[in-house]
């Protein structure tokens, strides 16, 4: 009867490692065979929409993981026909959505829309004025020991770039 | 990793530089003593997280590489259903710029999508401001400045009595400087003919270079590029620009 106890366990044992194993290899596997399929639906960052509701701008956001935190709806299935709205997107200049239309399962057009904040005008606030327009004839300085860094335009070559650009950064001072 | 030393009248300033996006990266840290060896591993190992974060931005959404995310998407081989979140961000920050400066900057170039006018500036401001920043820790760090490729993003502690003098590069000569700038905090960024990656259609062709002066590189590497195509651009409120004429009588002046 012992040996028939020991038996049984140690079936029962090698049974469950066997169980384990399967999970640990094989078990990840199965899911990433899974997510093609997923692939068809639409990300968490689009909804279908029939309307665009009113949005209002929170102001400027420069960091790009606060797209995240403004998914809502999940859309499940395959592409319906329809229009999808994505979430509101901050950025430096107010708010906009992507919207992707979607016709025989296919994306037919993408467009963007600018949202408005609650007073109905765009985020980014426009002044009359105008850049100061230097001539460069004027140019009189040349360089000087008191400068840390210099600001100018990335050029073409990429090695030119690299030996100018760190000769630009370094050699000031 | 290499940290080079240079002594200030009454600071000291450290630069890192790392290569990415075919341009160079230099990270200016200003202390008013020089820093201890634990200090300076500190300085060692944020540089490392911001060379890593401007790596993955390179490898999303550089244009020169075939694998990159705006690569796929412009080959049609993703959809925008399927991009990431931060690609979003970037597609709706490049769509938001191109209104906000009546068409002058669009990122959208012979059909497809390329977001380098943007992505440079705007890696640059959130790599200080993510990686670089929390060295304020160390007291003796004054300011810290990130410079890619010309555009830079900086900032100098509250009460510090440190200036950043910043030369603006003479088009004509790149050993000279035309105009100097003290700031303190702020970002500054210079488009110009040469500019790499960036494909700019002036309608003003004495337009040379163009140079602005704000508080986000994102937004002022975007005006600098509108202002080359357009210098009679309105700029918004605390944003300074300047535009570069030619000389009159230059050859490569044509008159629109």
């Amino acid at each position: 009867m012992k040996k028939l106890i020991a038996f049984f366990v140690s079936v029962l044992i090698g049974f469950s490692a066997l169980l384990d194993s399967y999970w640990l290899f094989f078990a990840n596997k199965i899911s990433t065979q899974v997510s093609p399929d997923l692939k068809s639906t639409v990300p968490t960052i689009f909804s279908k929409t029939v309307k665009v509701p009113p949005v209002s701008s929170t102001g400027k956001q420069s960091n790009s993981t606060n797209t995240k935190s403004s998914s809502t709806v999940r859309s499940v299935g395959k592409y319906k026909d329809g229009t999808y709205t994505g979430t509101v997107i901050n950025t430096s200049w107010g708010a906009v959505q992507v919207q992707v239309t979607i016709s025989g399962s296919q994306i037919t057009n993408v467009t963007m829309i600018q949202s408005t904040s609650s007073d109905g005008q765009p985020h980014s606030e426009l002044v009359d004025s105008q850049a100061e327009p230097i001539y460069i004839s004027e140019t009189k300085s040349s360089q000087s020991s008191k400068i840390q860094a210099v600001s100018g335009a990335t050029v073409t070559y990429n090695g030119y770039t690299n030996s100018l650009q760190s000769a630009l950064d370094q050699a000031v001072i | 990793m290499n940290i080079i030393q240079k002594n200030l009248t009454k600071h000291t300033m450290y630069t890192l530089v790392h290569k990415t996006m075919g341009t160079v990266f230099t990270t200016q840290i200003i202390a008013n003593e020089r820093l201890s060896q634990c200090e300076e591993k500190k300085v060692i190992k944020h540089q490392r997280l911001l060379e890593n974060y401007l790596e993955q931005v390179d490898a999303r959404f550089s244009t020169y590489l075939n694998d990159s995310e705006v690569s796929l998407f412009n080959r049609g081989e993703i959809k925008i259903t399927e991009v990431s979140d931060v690609f979003i961000f970037v597609f709706s920050s490049c769509f938001a710029a191109k209104l906000a400066t009546n068409e002058a900057f669009d990122a959208n170039y012979n059909d497809k999508f390329d977001p380098s006018g943007f992505v440079k500036g705007w890696s640059i401001e959130t790599g200080l401001n993510n990686f670089l920043k929390p060295l304020f820790k160390i007291e003796h760090i004054q300011a810290i400045n990130l410079i890619g490729g010309g555009d830079m993003q900086f900032e100098t502690r509250n009460g510090s009595n440190w200036v950043f003098d910043i030369g603006i590069v003479n088009p004509y000569s790149k050993k000279e400087i035309i105009k100097t700038l003290a700031l303190t905090t702020g970002a500054i960024a210079t488009s110009g003919i040469s500019e790499r990656g960036e494909h700019i259609y002036r309608r003003n062709k004495s337009v040379l270079q163009a140079t602005v002066v704000g508080t986000s590189l994102q937004e002022t590497d975007v005006w600098a590029t509108a202002l080359m195509v357009n210098p009679k651009a309105s700029l918004p409120k605390n944003i300074t620009g300047f535009v570069f004429y030619a000389l009159e009588g230059d050859e490569n002046v044509k008159n629109s």
